[in-house]
């Protein structure tokens, strides 16, 4: 039993299902089949800064849309989509001589990078040591379909020569971190 | 005038879209196009009266908001009550001791992702979030662990803590 609207259909399943993808069962608790986004992290690697293109996303949890060789995403559709990070900034005894405890990150919008964060190891409890910087940070984009958004790390608002890169040290790899983006409205 | 599909009903009162089982709204569109799906399983909460530091495993967060029952404060799990993709947020002042130490989000008891924290005697906050793809069933939790001192932990004294679980789509 159902309707159809133009071939667009609202069937009676356990709930409702609307147009074969937008599926609410019997206590009108509500999933979307197709799900615009990723989670996931970069594995592996002892260079801890962005490639060109972004923080390469090269272990997905999940993933729609998601280039997992240079970490950009492309919206599919207009709308609203959530983007965040967390993990831990590069410390212990392993920066190499020369590099700052201290980087940026920032998340990245067709190339343009905006929403900066900043961090600066402390000392650890490990005497001798600079700490591991927790850090992350989380906004809102609104984008139209073929925008992009990217996770750049070790990037500064205001550039340093050559590059923040060759100053600075980044966010450790592998499960310890995790970049997640999705579709929210 | 609506429609009955099997029991569950749209109707238009006013200006506004209306999905209805009985005298529960599943789902509302308004004239401006802005949806919302009071149905939603969300819970936030916090480790009120924990005392600090605090490490149990799993941590026993004490719900504020519970939307369809999916939080157990006893045990400390979530249990997703459809497949789909849910936000999980977690953050954490660990304790004014030097120490050191990990925090997970766990599915089905395995961990998924994690963050660290190393710090010389001051206060360190510890956030992490992300997106968990779940079949129904599937459990979520969130573990201190691997932490030096074994005493060492999260600051469970009033709302210093917060997490939030919830079904994005």
């Amino acid at each position: 039993m159902g309707i159809d609207i133009g071939g667009a259909t609202i069937v009676k399943t356990a709930g409702i299902t609307l147009n074969t993808s937008l599926v609410f069962n019997a206590a009108g608790q509500a999933t979307a089949n197709a799900a615009p986004g990723y989670t996931g992290y970069k594995s592996g690697g002892t260079v801890y800064y962005s490639g060109i293109s972004g923080w390469e996303i090269t272990a997905s949890v999940w993933q729609s849309g998601l280039n997992t060789t240079n970490g950009v995403f492309t919206c599919p559709v207009t709308g609203l989509y959530a983007m965040g990070y967390n993990g831990i900034h590069k410390g212990g005894s392993n920066i190499p001589t020369g590099l700052n405890t201290y980087g940026y990150s920032a998340f990245c919008k067709n190339g343009v990078m905006v929403y900066w964060v900043h961090w600066n190891q402390a000392t650890s409890a490990t005497a001798g040591f600079t700490s591991w910087n927790t850090g992350g940070c989380s906004a809102l984009f609104s984008c139209v379909a073929g925008d992009t958004l990217a996770l750049f790390i070790n990037r500064s608002p205001t550039s340093l020569a050559p590059d923040s890169q060759s100053q600075n040290f980044g966010l450790y790899p592998d499960a310890h971190h995790a970049v997640w983006c999705k579709l929210v409205g | 005038m609506g429609f009955d599909v099997g029991g569950v009903t749209l109707t238009s009162p006013g200006t506004t879209l209306s999905m209805d089982s009985g005298a529960t709204n599943w789902m509302k569109v308004d004239a401006n196009g802005i949806l919302t799906r009071p149905q939603t399983p969300f819970m936030r909460g916090q480790l009120t009266g924990r005392g600090s530091p605090y490490s149990a495993i799993p941590l026993l967060v004490t719900a504020d908001v519970n939307v369809g029952g999916c939080w157990n404060n006893t045990t400390g799990t979530w249990t997703c009550p459809v497949a789909g993709y849910y936000m999980v947020t977690g953050g954490n002042i660990m304790g004014s001791a030097s120490s050191y130490g990990y925090f997970y989000i766990q599915k089905n008891g395995t961990d998924v992702i994690f963050t660290h924290w190393n710090h010389n005697a001051s206060w360190h906050y510890v956030t992490m979030s992300g997106i968990i793809q779940c079949a129904a069933g599937d459990t979520l939790r969130y573990v201190i662990k691997g932490q030096s001192p074994a005493s060492a932990g999260a600051y469970g004294v009033g709302g210093h803590c917060m997490y939030s679980i919830a079904l994005m789509a």
